[in-house]
């Protein structure tokens, strides 16, 4: 059932004016408005490791590289590595003449059977080991840092000269006869001019020159390329070219920037990338909309203010036949309601564009599933009868559920102009806003009436017509 | 379809455990230590098949030696021993080597020649005339193909404990030859 849910049918408006799926919204319960993904602010919470589920803060997952530690993802494929054990025949390291069975671990992707004995990395004794730095590969990484740091010093030099010559520059604008030492020697200025003109030029504090030391070749580029290098030709028959899967791919290659593997023998296991767990804040007011735990293996939020939760959801549950039989126009929808709180709450829907025809006064819609379990009154949890005093009319209702209403509306357009641009409604509701305890009184419930804006759009044809 | 049910012939090597639920047609010769799990299906529709020993075929998994309308000879199909065809997987091939894995719903045509320790990957068919080398690995929707430095493990153990449990919850073809026919005398027999 692909079209189950159907998003695109219901969108609610944002503050910002873009009609989103209610999924993806987030209601602010401080400003009392929709926010969707453009309108919040995310943060990174913490790192953590997909595989391990090991979560780091975010500095110390800067010393790490972003990287986890424990976990490798396989150079051919990129799936995770597992690590094996097998039982191996080694002098035993108490006593070096003796040959004692003993667990030795190498790497395996399960996915394509590269094994770290694939890329030369001999079996370690223990399973926990800095696998990369062993590999064939590592002496390909070049190490960078001496040269980083002549070229940081050079250009701090340079950084401070540029600086002084900015100063001399401000300095020097003003006039300079009214500093020499003639005419100032009269009223005691001279040692200021001195002072003002050894500052003006600071020759002897910075180099006038600074040298960018140019970097030299490790070692000279061979003449000619080694015979290695060049493949031997193809077959015509092999599909498996000797030789070819002594190669890298491209990919293989670009998945490892540090050591580049030019040959298969060199891959070496890649240390896995983290992810970050992120929490939402509103732009406007600056609360967060969506916290979720520290801890990656636990799913749950402290807090969570998905529209989903907090408004009543809409959706285009059944489209009837038009008046004319199989006509499309004027066709009887109907509508259903969802209230997500464990509290009844009283749903208004209003028509903005008299492109529909609804019934226009409040319902209250009985609390949602869970929370309707624990009623005394098994029919008013069965919700089959509706919470206030006001009877359904059938014309209106056509069914109700344990916090769910189907509404009856007659469309008043043409089919094709509601699934084009779609019909604008109104839905009032109330909130239940659980305002944290303040020093005098507890806990208490504000109710508000909100509104959401919503966009309905019908399929054109009755063949697509969407089943909740 | 009922001459070819009268040919039914199959030769079970003692410490092959066949269960009765595999559908076997055609004359079939099963080697030791063999296991054949319960929905297997193993059709020698165009010639006999030999399978070797130790061998691991698993539930829904197919060895049909089909027709070919280009070489309508008998043709023998003899698969080797230590191999597994993992759950689902579908193999046409007519000479398969050893310590081969086809992983589950893989696919093997009838002009590729599966040689030691291949791999054929989930999903992965292998169609083509060619010999593929020894400790191929095909793997991934495309169906890479690299060739790994060793074959895959051999499953001691699991065909161990499979040969122990599977008696105790289903029924086990008897060692030794039996054919169609000769079931059928039985049956007339009075007991």
């Amino acid at each position: 059932m692909a079209t189950y849910l159907n998003l695109d049918v219901v969108h609610y408006i944002c503050s910002c004016k873009v009609s989103k799926p209610l999924c993806r919204l987030y209601l602010c319960k401080h400003c009392f408005e929709l926010r969707c993904q453009d309108c919040v602010l995310p943060e990174v919470d913490c790192q953590y490791c997909p595989n391990c589920l090991d979560y780091m803060s975010s500095g110390e997952a800067k010393v790490k590289k972003n990287r986890c530690s424990a976990c490798y993802d396989c150079p051919s494929c990129g799936h995770t590595l597992s690590t094996r054990a097998t039982s191996a025949t080694l002098p035993s390291p108490d006593d070096p003449t003796k040959q004692v069975a003993q667990k030795v671990y190498y790497l395996l992707c399960a996915f394509c059977r590269w094994t770290t004995r694939d890329g030369g990395i001999p079996d370690q004794r223990a399973p926990s080991v800095p696998w990369r730095n062993l590999a064939q590969g590592a002496e390909l990484r070049q190490d960078n840092s001496k040269r980083l740091t002549t070229l940081t010093e050079a250009f701090r030099q340079l950084a401070l000269k540029e600086k002084a010559e900015k100063e001399r520059k401000k300095i020097a604008v003003r006039k300079k006869s009214f500093f020499s030492p003639g005419l100032t020697d009269r009223y005691g200025l001279a040692s200021v001019a001195l002072r003002k003109k050894s500052l003006a030029n600071p020759s002897h504090f910075t180099p006038q020159t600074v040298d960018i030391p140019e970097a030299q070749a490790t070692e000279d580029p061979p003449d000619d390329l080694d015979e290695a290098y060049w493949l031997p030709p193809v077959p015509e028959q092999s599909p498996l070219a000797p030789g070819l899967h002594t190669r890298s791919s491209l990919l293989q290659r670009l998945a490892d920037p540090e050591i580049q593997p030019e040959r298969s023998s060199q891959l070496a296991p890649i240390s896995k990338p983290v992810l970050c767990k992120r929490s939402l804040r509103c732009r406007q007011c600056d609360h967060n909309l969506s916290k979720p735990e520290l801890n990656p293996a636990a799913p749950k939020f402290k807090i969570n203010l998905c529209a989903l939760y907090n408004v009543p959801e809409m959706r285009l549950y059944s489209v009837g036949d038009g008046e004319g039989g199989e006509g499309d126009d004027c066709c009887q929808l109907t509508l259903l309601l969802t209230n997500p709180a464990s509290k009844p709450t009283g749903v208004r829907l209003r028509c903005l564009d008299s492109r529909l025809a609804l019934p226009d006064r409040e319902f209250s819609l009985g609390p949602c599933g869970d929370a309707a379990l624990d009623l005394d009154d098994p029919l008013a949890a069965a919700g089959a009868q509706s919470p206030s005093s006001e009877p359904d009319r059938p014309d209106e209702v056509a069914f109700r559920g344990p916090g769910r209403l189907g509404l009856l509306a007659r469309l008043r357009c043409a089919r094709q102009l509601a699934a084009r641009e779609g019909v604008r409604l109104e839905l009032s509701y109330e909130f239940r806003n659980i305002v944290l305890p303040s020093a005098a009184a507890g806990e208490s419930v504000e109710v508000r009436r909100l509104t959401a804006e919503l966009l309905l759009r019908p399929p054109a044809s009755s063949g697509a017509a969407a089943k909740a | 379809k009922i001459s070819e049910m009268s040919r039914t012939s199959v030769k079970i090597a003692p410490g092959a455990v066949v269960c009765s639920e595999c559908e076997l047609r055609g004359d079939i010769t099963i080697g030791q230590r063999t296991v054949i799990h319960p929905k297997a299906r193993i059709l020698a529709e165009a010639g006999p098949i030999i399978i070797g020993d130790g061998n691991l075929i698993e539930e829904v998994a197919v060895i049909h030696n089909r027709p070919d309308e280009s070489n309508p000879n008998e043709k023998v199909m003899i698969i080797g021993s230590q191999n597994i065809f993992e759950v689902g997987s579908r193999c046409e091939a007519v000479k398969v080597g050893d310590f081969n894995v086809l992983e589950a719903r893989s696919f093997v045509s009838r002009d590729t020649v599966v040689s030691n320790g291949c791999t054929i990957g989930a999903m992965c068919s292998v169609t083509g005339r060619e010999v593929l080398p020894d400790n191929c690995v095909v793997y991934g929707a495309a169906s890479h193909r690299k060739v790994v430095s060793e074959k895959p493990p051999a499953q001691t153990l699991q065909l161990d404990f499979l040969a122990k449990i599977l008696p105790n919850f289903h029924h086990i073809k008897k060692a030794g030859a039996s054919s169609a026919a000769a079931a059928a005398a039985k049956q007339h027999r009075p007991s």
